[in-house]
């Protein structure tokens, strides 16, 4: 039976961050907890991954986040207001969502409707329309598909046109709700590309809640959830250096973690944190042998 | 020999003018007792192959051998229900097939539905759910109310209630968290080496199928392209650039350790292998 201990909460900033979460708590129903407590920061333009195993509360959260569910207790302020019914329409306006399945999320009989659903429903002239569509559809790589059934996509394809038509809404917050895990390798890869280069601007706020740890070492900061609670919050390489606690809440470290480790148990202790470094760092150790 | 494909087609909307050849004459004998995976990019024909395992799928042309029974193009074939009792396929997100009022009756239905009695089916069900790591207190929960992960392990121990000899994964792992994925990769591991069961598990994950299993089966377009030994293929250099495999991580840090002058052999399997290799080349 692993014990785990809680830290105390130290995160809590003073000034004005984009997303302010207090003592956040929602359930289902009676018997299930599903979010107890839940408070944390979130700075404009950062890139946010959110961990934890199935089941602790992730996508909970990232429905709470977006409005689709009323918290039982607890705020969620965005840019200084408290989310609630009277300016959840407001709100709701600032951010998107992309779901874990390209599937559910189409409205459009071709990819140009898709996109353009959202910018109707806001009453866009048609020729500012037009021209977003092709701008934001450039963006994300699906200028040549535009004419296509969304139904005869790949799911890579598919997901990049769900980014396409939340970007050009021009949100301030984008929540991405396990968007690659139903995708192949090269599929992910690209939806991972995409959040990249949306943090490049660092116009955008992202938080992405997501099994690949790979993508989590990539992200400014990370929030890890356990059993409905904030296990812990922070930069993610200092999150995920001891393995051992890592595992205890049914999580993993990188490969580059897993590696380092293995290396220790013979009485090699690395530094590298990438590939290349750590190529060169074994040869400089065998080399003194 | 566990299964047989001989010259299997098999043609989606075949009488449509948009009709899609998913199978291209494919010739495959897989090994009974061995862990084959199935790779190759999407639309590539993976999950329709893994479809004619248990005849949901019958080929249009072409004859398939699995255990004793035998499915051919064209004929009525029998006894199919044993067939799929032999041959138990998990789909992807089983999860979405979840339907009883409790997680042990959802588990017990299968062993049900192929003749045990209702306590036996239970007893079963049971078993299975707990070397999943589905715990007494859930049993009598709503598959429904439980989180996505845990949907996915009751799926498959409905599947492995009833025992079967040839076990057949479509991406078990897509969506699970990382302490979920082991699980499931540690219980294939050893339903194969300790069951001796026959395992086929469909995947995107190279780095998976570089430490589980021993043989692959890479598709393209319709066709078989490579089926043999795992760590063959991806030390292949030809291979893996002609069907532009992704390398494992592994494989990639091991080629780049040799080409930088160490000695590590070609057949390390896991990281601790890796590690173990050049400690002792290092004299450590």
């Amino acid at each position: 039976m692993t014990v785990i201990v809680f830290p105390p909460f130290p995160y809590i900033i003073q000034g004005m961050s984009l997303i302010r979460v207090r003592d956040l708590s929602f359930r289902y129903d009676e018997n299930t907890r599903s979010l107890e407590k839940i408070s944390f920061d979130i700075e404009e333009g950062d890139y946010v991954t959110i961990v934890g195993r199935n089941g602790s509360g992730k996508s909970t959260l990232a429905r709470l986040l977006v409005g689709l569910e009323t918290p039982d207790e607890g705020t969620i302020e965005i840019d200084g207001k408290i989310l609630s019914d009277d300016n959840l329409p407001e709100i709701r306006k600032r951010i998107g969502i992309v779901f874990q399945n390209p599937d559910n999320q189409f409205i459009g009989a071709t990819v140009r409707d898709d996109i353009a659903f959202g910018l109707e429903n806001r009453c866009f002239e048609p020729d500012v329309m037009k021209r977003k569509i092709e701008k934001y559809s450039r963006k994300v790589g699906l200028s040549q598909l535009l004419d296509k059934e969304p139904e005869a996509l790949s799911g890579g394809q598919k997901q990049r046109v769900a980014i396409a038509g939340i970007l050009a809404m021009h949100p301030d917050i984008i929540v991405f709700d396990e968007a690659t895990s139903m995708l192949d390798p090269r599929g992910r890869e690209t939806i991972k590309d995409i959040i990249d280069s949306l943090h490049q601007d660092r116009k955008l706020t992202i938080i992405s809640i997501t099994h690949d740890i790979e993508e989590v070492m990539n992200s400014d900061d990370c929030i890890v959830l356990y059993d409905g609670r904030v296990f812990d919050h922070g930069r993610p390489e200092k999150v995920f250096a001891d393995a051992d606690r890592v595992r205890s809440i049914g999580l993993d470290v990188s490969f580059i973690g897993k590696v380092k480790e293995a290396f220790r148990k013979y009485g090699i202790v690395l530094k590298s944190d990438t590939e290349d470094e750590m190529v060169g760092e074994l040869w400089q150790y065998a080399l003194r042998r | 020999m566990a299964i047989r494909f001989t010259k299997i087609s098999y043609i989606y909307d075949a009488d449509m003018p948009y009709f899609h050849n998913a199978l291209k004459s494919v010739n495959l004998e897989i090994a009974e007792g061995r862990i084959t995976a199935l790779i190759g990019e999407t639309g590539s024909g993976k999950s329709t192959l893994v479809q004619h395992l248990n005849a949901l799928l019958v080929p249009h042309l072409g004859r398939i051998e699995i255990l004793d029974h035998r499915i051919e193009a064209g004929k009525r074939n029998k006894g199919l229900k044993q067939l799929r009792r032999d041959v138990g396929l998990v789909f992807q997100f089983p999860e979405y097939q979840l339907f009883e009022a409790t997680v042990l009756d959802d588990a017990a239905f299968g062993p049900m539905r192929f003749g045990y009695s209702k306590s036996e089916a239970k007893k079963r069900a049971a078993d299975a759910l707990i070397s999943l790591g589905i715990t007494k207190e859930l049993f009598d929960r709503n598959p429904m109310e439980l989180s996505g992960g845990q949907k996915r392990r009751v799926a498959i121990a409905g599947i492995l209630a009833s025992d079967p000899k040839i076990i057949v994964l479509d991406e078990p792992a897509a969506g699970l968290d990382p302490a979920g994925t082991k699980l499931l990769e540690e219980l294939f591991v050893s339903l194969n080496r300790e069951r001796g069961k026959t395992i086929i598990v469909v995947s995107h994950d190279n780095d998976m199928v570089y430490s589980c299993c021993d043989d692959t089966v890479l598709m393209a377009n319709g066709s078989v392209v490579y089926h043999g030994d795992t760590l063959a293929l991806f030390n292949d250099r030809t291979l893996i650039d002609e069907n532009h495999l992704l390398v494992p991580r592994l494989v990639e840090l091991k080629n780049r350790l040799q080409e930088k002058g160490f000695k590590v052999p070609s057949s390390v399997r896991t990281i601790d292998d890796l590690a173990r290799e050049i400690a002792m080349e290092c004299g450590s």
